[in-house]
């Protein structure tokens, strides 16, 4: 939720240099429940700015299902209140959530105001690797992996005949590829040195670190 | 209340107060910089909550004189994500006390981003608040937290005493790469006293000896200056010479300064009108301990508020916060004189 009110300063700064960049600010569901997130609904409209906001709502902040926070579950109804204009896509689908982003992108460029975006989605997978997921069943996430976008995308993609079954494994290998090369870098890499721990607390032109 | 007694041989001065000099460096700097504005709580069409901006909605205007709702989170955090892109914003909070619904901005993002991204994101943000009792506002609106925000890393926090700090901080302060907060004492709004007509920007990482002297170290900030000041005065008169520090940066704190001062009288009393138990006084003169121990005669004495929420009553309200007859018997009591 601490990104919401930086996205109005951004948005602010853009609107005041009379530039016609959009702002697009993401966060979860859960950021809802903070104050920080109706107190940016507020300014965004109050003031004006070309802010898109996209709501990925996955039902859960970390381990609390949206009905035990929320009185009012139906996001995009809160950014309505704020007089945002406001919708709610199908996050499971690909081409959808284009289709509504487009067309969110393109309300904000014309009427330098907000638009808010909800994705209704879910977290297939838990919160981090120290969450043993006791709070759902297995069978609400088995419903949901059938809904899978990227494979639901696959499909699409191949029914359309933008792709070929053919192509996938290809396509797996390459990003296969382009993830272990990353990875890698990555172990290649050497550590930050002990002796620079404090840099950048301060910038370095400035007065050091170590009040 | 007159401040008088460091002023300057200038050429050209005027006669001014703490409120219009903090007035003046506000018009000062929007003209001066484009990327500067202001944006708090009834800082354009009431005219600021202590009158420190009025006037300025009229000459510059709602974009750069920005009135925002009561959202200290979402407006502060506006401001850090404003200078983030580019601009110089100033964010005015109404007082302290309000300033910790903006505390989770202020720390979380403001004094960390820079780390965090390995110096790919700074936050040249200044955040102005008035902290301090002796208005009868009681506990809602009286406290010194300054303190507790010089306990970060990651932001820089200045407290001017003087008209010539007020009218020449904020400048410094908004060519700084970093996060710095400007601490305004309420009582200090109402001060007159003279300013060189050319008044510009002052260094905001220096201590100041405002009053030097052979017997002791008064080491103060803000609102207590002058109160130390006077005691100073009234100590001269039982031929006890008080040097009074005036630390004007709480973070960074500049050690040399104050280590300086001691070294040479051997003895400090440390008035903060924080409280008193994990306090900005505590935490300089555990320095004084580190570094000068061996310079002391005698222990380093203290004058905080009280540990209560400061009051409403007003006799109630001076007991509770530093007053010259304690500084003078701190210092009479560190010296071991009667």
């Amino acid at each position: 939720a601490g990104g919401l009110p930086l996205s109005i300063g951004f948005a602010l700064a853009e609107h005041m240099r009379g530039s016609d960049v959009v702002t697009a600010c993401f966060f979860g569901d859960g950021a809802v429940a903070e104050g920080e997130f109706h107190e940016a609904m507020n300014l965004a409209a109050l003031w004006e700015l070309p802010v898109l906001f996209v709501c990925e709502n996955n039902r859960y902040a970390m381990g609390t299902a949206l009905a035990f926070s929320e009185s009012e579950t139906d996001i995009q109804k809160k950014a309505a209140c704020y007089r945002i204009i406001a919708e709610a896509v199908d996050g499971m689908d690909v081409i959808a959530v284009e289709a509504a982003a487009r067309r969110a992108i393109h309300a904000v460029r014309e009427t330098r105001k907000p638009y808010f975006l909800e994705c209704r989605t879910y977290r297939l997978r838990a919160h981090s690797m120290y969450d043993a997921q006791l709070y759902r069943d297995r069978a609400e996430v088995d419903v949901w992996r059938h809904k899978e976008p990227i494979v639901r995308f696959q499909g699409w993609l191949e029914a359309n005949h933008i792709i070929h079954p053919e192509d996938v494994p290809r396509m797996e290998a390459d990003v296969d590829a382009e993830i272990a090369d990353a990875v890698a870098f990555a172990e290649a890499g050497t550590w930050e040195p002990v002796e620079e721990l404090t840099r950048f607390t301060y910038a370095e032109s400035a007065v050091p670190a170590g009040g | 209340m007159q401040q008088g007694a460091i002023q300057q041989e200038a050429v050209q001065t005027i006669e001014t107060t703490y409120r219009e000099a903090v007035r003046e460096a506000i018009r000062d700097a929007i003209k001066r910089d484009e990327r500067v504005f202001l944006m708090g709580e009834d800082i354009g069409r009431y005219g600021g909550s202590y009158a420190v901006t009025k006037g300025l909605l009229a000459e510059l205007g709602p974009e750069r004189i920005r009135d925002t709702p009561l959202s200290e989170s979402g407006f502060t955090g506006a401001g850090i994500g404003a200078a983030m892109a580019g601009m110089r914003p100033i964010v005015e909070l109404m007082t302290v006390n309000f300033s910790l619904l903006a505390l989770d901005q202020i720390l979380n993002t403001a004094a960390t981003v820079r780390h965090m991204s390995g110096n790919q994101f700074g936050v040249p943000l200044v955040i102005r608040m008035a902290t301090g009792a002796g208005r009868q506002v009681a506990a809602q609106h009286s406290h010194s937290l300054e303190g507790w925000y010089a306990h970060i890393p990651g932001i820089k926090v200045v407290a001017p005493a003087t008209i010539e700090d007020a009218r020449g901080m904020l400048w410094t302060a908004l060519q700084d790469p970093d996060p710095v907060l400007i601490f305004e004492n309420v009582m200090l709004y109402n001060m007159t006293g003279k300013l060189a007509a050319n008044a510009g920007p002052v260094d905001i990482d220096k201590a100041a000896v405002r009053r030097p002297g052979r017997d002791i170290s008064l080491i103060t900030y803000g609102g207590s200056l002058w109160k130390t000041i006077d005691a100073a005065t009234a100590l001269a008169a039982e031929n006890i010479e008080a040097e009074v520090v005036d630390l004007r940066s709480l973070r960074p704190l500049d050690d040399a300064t104050i280590m300086t001062s001691v070294a040479k009288t051997r003895h400090a009393v440390i008035v903060d009108e924080g409280w008193r138990s994990g306090s900005l006084s505590a935490e300089v003169g555990m320095r004084i301990v580190e570094q000068a121990f061996w310079a002391l005669d005698a222990p380093i004495g203290r004058v905080c508020s009280e540990e209560v929420p400061i009051p409403y009553p007003s006799h109630l309200e001076k007991a509770a916060i530093p007053q010259t007859p304690k500084i003078v018997a701190a210092a009479k009591a560190a010296l071991g004189r009667s």
